[in-house]
């Protein structure tokens, strides 16, 4: 129990420089996480070492670096708790000082115990108010003892289990400090200005204590969301596999007429691994250089899944484009996507002049895309899309300092879900919107974009089976076609899918309408701003 | 069906294994740096139940610290030991096929 000579004693500075070492460290183990990933397995990768040794060298050099991964959290948390021990201290120990001083400015003395004497009306005031600050740093002591002695790491306890163990103790934490998720404001711009009033230890705990929250709330800085994501999608690990998971891979073909039967075992397991696969696929991007980074802005692995993943950072990029792709689109086939979004980023990267990297794309499956059925003609998937693009793009200009250039592409059935959205309310915010492929936007025409027409572009191939009479009777005109109103650009590649393939005019005139090079895009009819 | 590829370069194992060595030192030298802020409140603030508690997670940051300082040895040493194998392999070989004799 802290007595009143405790708290008079007590060089609270010892706290802040405690603090102040533990945010250091946080910091070293990320750059000891970030050596193991480019010193370590980089440069096994790099020099081409091949072979199954290498493949166990390389996974084990992984292992260490989510070790200083997960450590670093903790330490960040660690961190938090002296910050948030020394705030509360240091002012309790200056509102005792100033007691003690006032006893001492009206001929009253302080007994080591707290009790102020002479015995007096005024005096016994002063010993209620003593004894009310002591008993504060006492319950400031006991909450940041109990909050330390959760952040012990347990012997061993890496990998899944470690971040579990890490997710546990946040929450306990949160419980502690008070800190409850629904506190998150939920509309981009508040969000941003919420995160940007919280101290860092009140980030760091927000962040580890609710990381699916945070990864997935609009306004909020996209490297921090990246790192909840990372978090968030740490702590799913990978189920047990199960006897049917492991034989489906053997029985899928021999189940012939019950081959629904086998695709589903399939994709059963396919669903297992993927917060694996996902991980995987953004811890290869660190071997890449830093303007290819991948960022995980939002995921969500129940169904069919859905998956927010930039290439770059839209935070701090000139230029952002971000893609909504179409129909049968899924967590487990994005891999073309991010292809697409890659040569986008590329190639528009390519017409600026200045520093690489000042282009980042998005790859957006934020919404449920409608399979290859009758509910590819229907518009609720759109409908039920619309207001998350329209949120996510406000987060993206919320969670910046200063205007960027955004471009939302639409691809097939995308197109039709930023129709939906640039048409309602007060629309987009978004500089450009530019579509390819598409059956419909479910407008008339352009005017209802809520959008200057010459910052509309429309891309469609001869013979993209996509576009046409179908799509035309279930949501409505088609932007390419000259009486929609919109710009429409030269598209050299065939078919529905090619029109982000590389050394393209498709991919280039995408790229320029990326980068504002209005007039480098070559069109077929309309008119580009000027 | 193809062999499974395989690709040996030694000099790059030994390179990084130095490098890992290097890091494990970083890695030392940090964590002893928070171990002694943490430890050291002890004395500011006797008495204190945090100062208790600060010991106490010093005291288990250190062990954890001790069994990563481990892994990175042991991995150091395998990469280590593993290009040192890949030479002995290959001077072997060159030893058994140097046995054929020359045709001249």
């Amino acid at each position: 129990m802290v007595t009143f000579a405790d708290l008079r004693d007590a060089d609270t500075s010892a706290l802040y420089t405690a603090g102040q070492a533990w945010w250091r460290y946080a910091e070293a183990l990320r750059a000891l996480e970030e050596r193991m990933n480019d010193d370590a397995a980089g440069g096994l990768l790099r020099a081409g070492w091949d072979g199954d040794a290498a493949d166990t060298a390389v996974e084990r050099s992984e292992a260490i670096e989510g070790y200083f991964d997960l450590r670093s959290f903790a330490a960040d948390l660690v961190a938090g708790v002296y910050d948030s021990a020394y705030d509360q201290l240091w002012q309790l120990k200056w509102r005792l000082t100033a007691a003690i001083d006032q006893a001492a400015a009206e001929g009253l003395s302080v007994r080591t115990d707290g009790v102020v004497e002479p015995p007096s009306r005024r005096a016994q005031e002063l010993t209620d108010e003593i004894a009310g600050i002591v008993g504060e740093a006492g319950a400031v002591d006991q909450q940041t003892a109990d909050a330390l002695a959760l952040l012990g790491p347990d012997a061993g306890q890496v990998g899944t289990a470690g971040w579990t163990e890490l997710s546990e103790d946040a929450g306990g934490l949160a419980n502690l400090y008070g800190l409850r998720e629904d506190s998150v404001p939920t509309d981009p711009a508040a969000a941003a200005a919420w995160w940007g009033r919280l101290s860092n230890a009140q980030q760091a705990l927000y962040l580890a204590a609710f990381p699916a929250v945070i990864g997935a709330r609009n306004g909020l800085p996209v490297v921090v969301r990246d790192r909840a994501n990372r978090l968030a999608l740490s702590r799913h690990g990978v189920p047990e596999q199960s006897l049917l998971d492991r034989l489906a891979p053997s029985l899928a073909p021999l189940l012939g007429p019950l081959a629904a039967a086998g695709s589903w075992m399939v994709s059963r397991n396919q669903r297992r691994l993927r917060p694996q696969t996902l991980l995987d696929r953004l811890e290869a991007s660190e071997h890449r250089p830093d303007h290819q980074r991948l960022y995980l802005l939002g995921f969500n692995l129940d169904d069919d899944g859905r998956a927010v993943i930039a290439i770059g950072d839209p935070d701090t990029a000139d230029h952002t484009a971000v893609y909504v792709p179409g129909m049968s689109t899924t967590i487990d086939t994005i891999g073309g996507d991010l292809d697409r979004m890659q040569n986008l980023q590329q190639e528009a990267d390519r017409l600026t002049f200045g520093r690489t990297g000042d282009v980042a794309t998005v790859m957006w499956l934020g919404y449920d895309t409608p399979g290859a059925d009758l509910s590819v003609a229907r518009s609720h998937h759109a409908r039920a899309g619309a207001p998350e693009l329209d949120s996510f793009i406000d987060g993206l200009r919320a969670a910046r300092h200063e205007p960027g250039h955004v471009t939302v592409i639409g691809h097939s059935y995308g197109s039709t879900v930023i129709g939906t959205a640039a048409s309602d309310g007060n629309g987009l915010a978004v500089d450009d919107i530019a579509v390819a492929g598409s059956p419909g936007m479910r407008v008339d025409n352009v005017d209802a974009l809520q959008i200057d027409p010459r910052h509309v572009w429309a891309g469609d191939a001869e013979d993209d089976h996509v576009s046409g009479p179908i799509g035309w009777f279930a949501h409505g005109a088609e932007p390419h076609e000259e009486g929609f109103g919109a710009n429409r650009f030269v598209v050299d590649t065939e078919g529905h899918s090619d029109y982000w393939k590389r050394d393209t005019d498709s991919l280039e005139n995408q790229a320029a309408i990326v980068v504002g090079h209005y007039g480098a895009v070559h069109l077929e009819h309309g008119e580009a701003p000027s | 069906m193809a062999p499974p590829a395989l690709e040996v370069v030694p000099g790059a194992l030994e390179q990084v294994a130095g490098d890992v060595d290097l890091l494990r030192e970083d890695y030392a030298r940090t964590a002893w740096d928070v171990d002694s802020a943490t430890g050291e409140l002890n004395r500011p603030l006797a008495g204190w139940r945090l100062a208790r508690a600060s010991e106490d997670l010093a005291v288990a940051w250190r062990d954890d610290a001790t069994r990563a300082d481990g892994w990175l040895d042991d991995y150091r040493a395998a990469l280590q030991r593993c290009a040192l194998d890949y030479r002995l392999t290959d001077e072997v070989s060159a030893e058994a096929l140097a046995m054929f004799p020359r045709v001249e």
